[in-house]
């Protein structure tokens, strides 16, 4: 009778306390606030030796002059600089394969190839992005719709900001095609779209006359490009020569869509055309491109973000992982400001317009009341090269601290002996697999 | 006759070489903010002195003579050029000749093309002097040279040729050494060395047979006194390696045939720090790549360590930063940039681009630091060098300007 | 009887030794124009050409006409040497420039273009009918050692007529075209190693090896045998002079089109230019190269590497240099006397002067006007061609 009694407690106080700890092993923190040296907000002046106050997650005030609540979480980031995280407004990596096969496919979602597991990914947390736009490469005519994600979590659904955001269409002609054929590629579908629009319409109403159920539903296949001709979507349309970008505004003022340009570097050359027609541009990630003066035969150095600047064009920043200075949206920034752009406008191009391209700026790209606390802690200023990202926190919690990151500790420093032997050890097994 | 035909070639050279080298007459005085000299301590608010070409003072408080040209960089760096131990090559045709493996006397000199684009656009990103190499093709691919991009011919731009002996090792040089599947055995392309052990068996047999020759030999061959006067430590070795195997392979050749050697590429020279700074051997890097996954395929290697100069610097080795011949690499301020973001330190990784290439190379009597009887090769800058909002304002080569921003 | 006998025999011997003569002598032609352009000796206005036997008896306002002979009488037209082009490619092309290079091997010095020239191909006929008459016939520009140039008229009735020379040199290649990744030479390094090396090795040969090739090699050694070095870019050019001081050849180099940068390299060596066909370029800068060339005191031919460019750019090349500022009369010149000079064929065309072949081309204007026609073409003496008649 004795030892059931014991059993029946045991078995019921065990699991709870475990459940407890487990729950406690994680706790998110209902009230933190920092304090830091330097705050850049990015939505107004900088502040020094201020405080961010974050309640559930989202900022709940900014200033120098804020009190902290006897139950927060104070975060001293004392010597730190406190500034938005910076978003990325496309990539195409942290995918397994950018493109698709086919050229039509805008009903496939990166959603559904993204590797949480790439090192994009780790790369971009530590570098302090805490949410960019993966969208379908350029050889695709309709590549699909994008996904916005933090570079955080195991899964894609842990990393999930928004789903079916922008749909990406490439005016790169797909192999063996030309612009031309390209192009009708383009119009026919368009074309078939609004037909088989007007039928469906027609069936319905038909249906509706004759009194009967109308249970046919859209072709989901077709769905995303109906959002896109009802503004629902944005289309990212990627130009890859100068004479694109007339086709791309010809597709955008066509079909009133909502449209961003991605450019790759010798758009530049249609400036003035982007410049007139107002639309928000994202740039190619290599920022300074050479030309050759015919007459002189002299090599011209051309700084994109300035000749964009000048005539009055927005932009967002792109990186590339595989390169030195440009895998950092800091380096971008600071190539802009030194040959003469704005400081603060470099900055918002890594920040806030970026979130305001892909509609995540009520939660990302500045530091305001209202928005989520996505930040990152600096050693230093960002556009100095030796400042590195100490802590990334995205709503309201950290989820990167440099001093942790063990990986990078092994890039950086000299590996033990043994170490070294077992590295090489387990190359040549690699090898031997391959 | 060969010493006959180098005698008239170099006289033909110099007789073209001499008008151009000699760059601006007058004097040039330039009011800096501040002059990182490179070979002590920074001056700030001082003047640098040029006559003809060459750097005549620096200081605080030089009188500037009358009717000498002044260049305001009162608010600006003074550094000198950058110097690039292993550039991207300025060269017209293949790197290599390929239809032989073993080619010491492939000179890189005559395939320079002093029109080229890429010299252009060195000058603008602050190079003044670079070294080319011959190709990683070819076991021992032959002599570099290093040139100023100044000149029309390639006789002006020359500073010094035959300035080092090309050797590729590890598995470049085995690269296209393999007959096409399902084809004959036609073209000369089949042959050796297709493995690591052969590269090795090769370069050691090279240089037993330039012992042999230099011990006595009947007829005269110009690929074995090349060869020897390497062994003799008359013409620089420079091996070409990227893994850790491949640089204990090099060391081990270099100890067995006594002759000094300097290492470029070492991707994996980190790992075997130590062992390199013993051997006193220079190092040369390259680019680093972030992941093993973005670099070439041919077996070389799958670890990477970003603060491999660092770590190689901390170690007591002689480290220069270069571009190591990739077109698609970036500039060498940005190069060094990161390097010291990586954990180098600030001082080694400014002279890893200036005195430590320029001593590598041979060249240092002439370029890679601000001293007196230097050349007037200088970079004025709207801040510090290793900042990427700081900017090249100006760049001159033996006193002249050759790049100024508008 | 005897003497009868022996008077038969000299009075048969004359009309026999006459007679074939008389079948291949053109009858005496007299030529009256409205302007004589001799290129060494003036401009003629309004005089006469004398031509017999194929060549030139008499030039002037007034000379003695031969009884019997033919008068032309064109008031209205300009009478110019035959041009000549000091590069082409004519009458080989069976399959587009497939029979001007044998490119397996490298050094082929031993192979003759002579042997691949068809006189009958259409392409011989269009250069004649644009006024070309004596042309540099010489292999590609693929072998670093490409093989024999010759010199040949573009008609003639007889061998010795149309061949002026069957051995006029040997073309070297310095150009990237000579590179090629499956035989050596594949980088410049190579190509210019291989070139001294075999030219080292004809020097040293003795005289009395069989090998053909050596042999060509050892007179280009010696400096017997001219060479025609094809070079495009400056380094080209300053490696092709490098090895010409080197090995004390007699050489003029080819293409050159950027030669002006090097100009007084050139002239201080008394190299002369064989210069690229002008229609290939489309810059002022690069069309003003080559008066700068002239200018530095090198001595200039034209060419039109026919079929490479059109055949008929020879004296366009020339007008187009006078526009950018090279003297007519040095235009003039470069299309005839420097050209024969270069070649070494002055003493038998390149000018109007007696005792020289009769190769005359006859315009209806100008010779540096894009707008003249060319009406009548001469060779040795014989028309050749005649345009459309009024």
């Amino acid at each position: 009778m004795k030892s059931k009694w014991y059993t029946a407690l045991i078995s019921i106080v065990v699991p709870v306390l475990v459940i407890a700890a487990l729950g406690h092993a994680a706790p998110v923190r209902k009230k933190v606030a920092i304090r830091a040296s330097k705050i850049i907000t990015i939505a107004g002046a900088d502040i020094q030796d201020g405080v961010i106050l974050i309640e559930d997650g989202v900022i709940k005030a900014v200033g120098r002059d804020v009190e902290i609540p006897w139950d927060a979480y104070v975060i001293e980031a004392t010597n730190k600089v406190v500034m938005p995280g910076f978003v990325l407004a496309h990539t195409s990596s942290g995918l397994d394969v950018a493109n698709e096969n086919v050229p039509e496919v805008p009903f496939l979602s990166t959603f559904d190839s993204i590797d949480p597991l790439s090192p994009y990914f780790e790369d971009a947390l530590r570098d302090g992005v805490v949410a960019m736009l993966v969208l379908p490469g350029n050889d695709t005519l309709l590549g699909g719709t994008g996904t916005v994600v933090r570079p955080h979590g195991r899964t894609v659904e842990a990393m999930l900001v928004k789903r079916y955001t922008g749909l990406k269409v490439s005016l790169r002609p797909t192999r063996n095609t030309s612009r031309m054929g390209h192009m009708q590629r383009f119009r026919r579908y368009m074309d078939d779209l609004k037909q088989y629009l007007e039928e469906y319409e027609q069936r319905k109403a038909d249906a509706q006359e004759e009194k009967k159920p109308f249970d046919e539903e859209i072709d989901p296949r077709k769905q995303p490009m109906i959002d896109l001709l009802n503004r629902k979507l944005k289309a990212f349309i990627y130009c890859d020569r100068a004479a694109d970008v007339p086709k791309a505004v010809e597709i955008q003022e066509a079909h009133k869509l909502n449209a961003a340009l991605v450019l790759s570097p010798e758009c530049y050359k249609a400036v003035d055309l982007i410049a007139k027609k107002k639309l928000p541009v994202i740039l190619d990630p290599q920022l300074i491109v050479w030309e050759t003066n015919e007459e002189t035969n002299a090599e011209e150095m051309k700084v994109i973000p300035m000749i964009l600047h000048k005539a009055g064009v927005r932009f967002a920043f792109q990186t590339d992982i595989s390169r030195y200075g440009r895998r950092y949206p800091w380096y971008q920034a600071a190539t802009a400001v030194r040959h003469g752009m704005d400081r603060t406008e470099a900055l918002k191009s890594i920040t806030l317009y970026p979130a305001q391209l892909i509609g995540v700026d009520d939660r990302f790209g500045s530091i305001e009341v209202g928005k989520e606390a996505n930040v990152i802690f600096l050693t230093g200023d960002p556009l100095d090269a030796q400042t590195w990202v100490d802590q990334v926190m995205i709503a309201g919690e950290i989820v990167y601290e440099k001093a942790k990151d063990v990986r990078l500790k092994k890039l950086l420093e000299k590996p033990k002996p043994e170490e070294a032997e077992k590295e090489s050890a387990e190359e040549s097994e690699q090898e031997k697999s391959e | 006759m060969r010493g006959y035909v180098f005698l008239l070639t170099l006289l033909s050279l110099s007789l073209t070489a001499t008008t151009a080298l000699h760059g601006q007459e007058g004097i040039v005085a330039i009011k800096a903010g501040k002059v990182l000299t490179l070979s002590g301590a920074p001056v700030t608010n001082g003047v640098v002195l040029i006559e003809n070409g060459k750097i005549a003072d620096i200081g605080t408080g030089i009188a500037i003579p009358e009717g000498a040209s002044v260049i305001d960089a009162s608010k600006s760096v003074v550094m000198p050029g950058l110097v690039d131990a292993s550039a991207v090559p300025a060269v017209r045709g293949d790197l290599n000749e390929q239809s032989s493996e073993i080619t010491p006397s492939f000179r890189m000199s005559s395939a320079i093309d002093p029109q080229s684009k890429v010299l252009k656009r060195a000058v603008q990103t602050g190079l003044t002097t670079l070294y080319i190499s011959p190709g990683r093709r070819n076991l021992i691919g032959g002599l570099g040279v290093v040139v100023k991009p100044a000149g029309k011919t390639a006789a002006e731009m020359i500073i010094k040729d035959d300035a080092a002996l090309a050797i590729a090792m590890g598995s470049s040089s085995t690269v296209g050494n393999r007959t096409p599947r399902y084809q004959p055995p036609t073209s000369f392309y089949y042959r050796r060395p297709t493995t690591r052990m052969a590269v090795a068996w090769m370069l050691r047999k090279s240089f037993f047979d330039a012992r042999q020759y230099a011990a006595s030999h009947e007829k005269e061959d110009p690929d074995m006194e090349i060869l020897s006067a390497a062994l003799k430590g008359e013409i620089p070795i420079r091996v070409t390696v990227r893994r850790a195997i491949d640089i204990r392979t090099a060391l081990r050749i270099a100890d067995e045939y006594e002759f000094p050697l300097v290492m470029v590429g070492c991707v994996e020279g980190y790992k075997v720090a130590e062992e390199i700074a013993e051997k006193r051997a220079p190092v040369v890097l390259g680019p680093f790549y972030y992941h093993a996954r973005d670099r070439g395929r041919y077996y070389e290697g799958r670890e990477v360590n970003w603060n491999n100069a660092g770590i190689l610097v901390k170690a007591g080795v002689k480290v220069a930063l270069a571009s190591n011949a990739e077109s698609q690499s970036d500039d060498l301020l940005t190069v060094a940039t990161v390097a010291v973001r990586h954990g180098m330190p600030r001082d080694e990784a400014l002279k890893a681009i200036t005195l430590t290439p320029a001593e590598i190379l041979g060249v240092a009597d002439r370029v890679g630091s601000l001293e007196k009887g230097k050349d007037a090769d200088i970079l004025i800058l709207s801040g510090d060098p290793l900042v990427p909002t700081s900017r090249i304002e100006r760049v001159l080569v033996n006193g002249k300007t050759v790049y100024q921003v508008d | 009887m005897k003497r009868t006998l022996l008077l038969i025999v000299v009075l048969l011997l004359l009309v026999l030794c006459r007679w074939p003569w008389a079948a291949d002598c053109p009858q005496p032609l007299a030529i009256k124009a409205g302007k004589i352009w001799t290129v060494t000796n003036g401009v003629i206005e309004n005089g006469v050409i004398v031509i017999t036997n194929g060549k030139i008896d008499a030039v002037g306002k007034n000379p003695c006409v031969p009884e019997g002979a033919k008068i032309l009488e064109m008031p209205d037209t300009n009478v110019m040497p035959g041009l000549i082009d000091g590069h082409c490619h004519l009458g080989l092309a069976l399959d587009i420039l497939a029979e001007i290079e044998e490119t397996v091997s490298a050094v082929t010095a031993e192979m003759q273009i002579l042997d691949a020239f068809n006189p009958a191909a259409d392409d011989v006929k269009k250069a004649l009918r644009s006024g070309v008459t004596t042309v540099l016939l010489a292999p590609g520009y693929k072998n670093p050692i490409a093989g024999q140039t010759a010199i040949v008229k573009l008609c003639g009735a007889r061998t010795d007529d149309w061949v002026l020379r069957r051995n006029a040199g040997v073309k070297f290649s310095l150009g990237n075209e000579a590179l090629m990744s499956d035989r050596r030479p594949t980088s410049r390094p190579g190509l210019l190693t291989l070139i001294r090396e075999e030219l080292t090795r004809g020097k040293n040969c003795g005289g009395d090896t069989f090998d053909p090739r050596v042999q060509i090699l050892k007179r280009v050694a010696e400096g017997e045998l001219p060479v025609y070095i094809s070079v495009h870019t400056v380094d080209e050019t300053v490696a092709a002079m490098q090895i010409v001081d080197e090995c004390a050849l007699k050489a003029t180099l080819v293409g050159a089109e950027q030669g002006d940068e090097v100009a007084t390299m050139i002239a201080e060596r008394n190299i002369p230019v064989i210069y690229a066909p002008l229609l290939r370029f489309s810059k002022d800068k690069d069309l003003k190269r080559v008066v700068g060339m002239a200018g530095a005191g090198i001595k200039i031919a034209f060419a039109s590497t026919a079929p490479l460019t059109d055949l008929r750019d020879l004296r366009t090349s020339a007008i187009i240099a006078a526009k950018y500022g090279l003297s007519p009369e040095v235009a003039l010149k470069s299309l005839t006397i420097h050209a024969a000079e270069i070649l070494g064929i002055a003493e038998r065309v390149g000018s109007i002067e007696i005792g020289k072949d009769a190769d005359l081309v006859i315009l209806n204007g100008s010779p540096l006007e894009l707008t003249s026609r060319v009406e009548m073409v001469i060779v040795n003496g014989t028309i050749v061609y005649q345009g459309e008649e009024k």
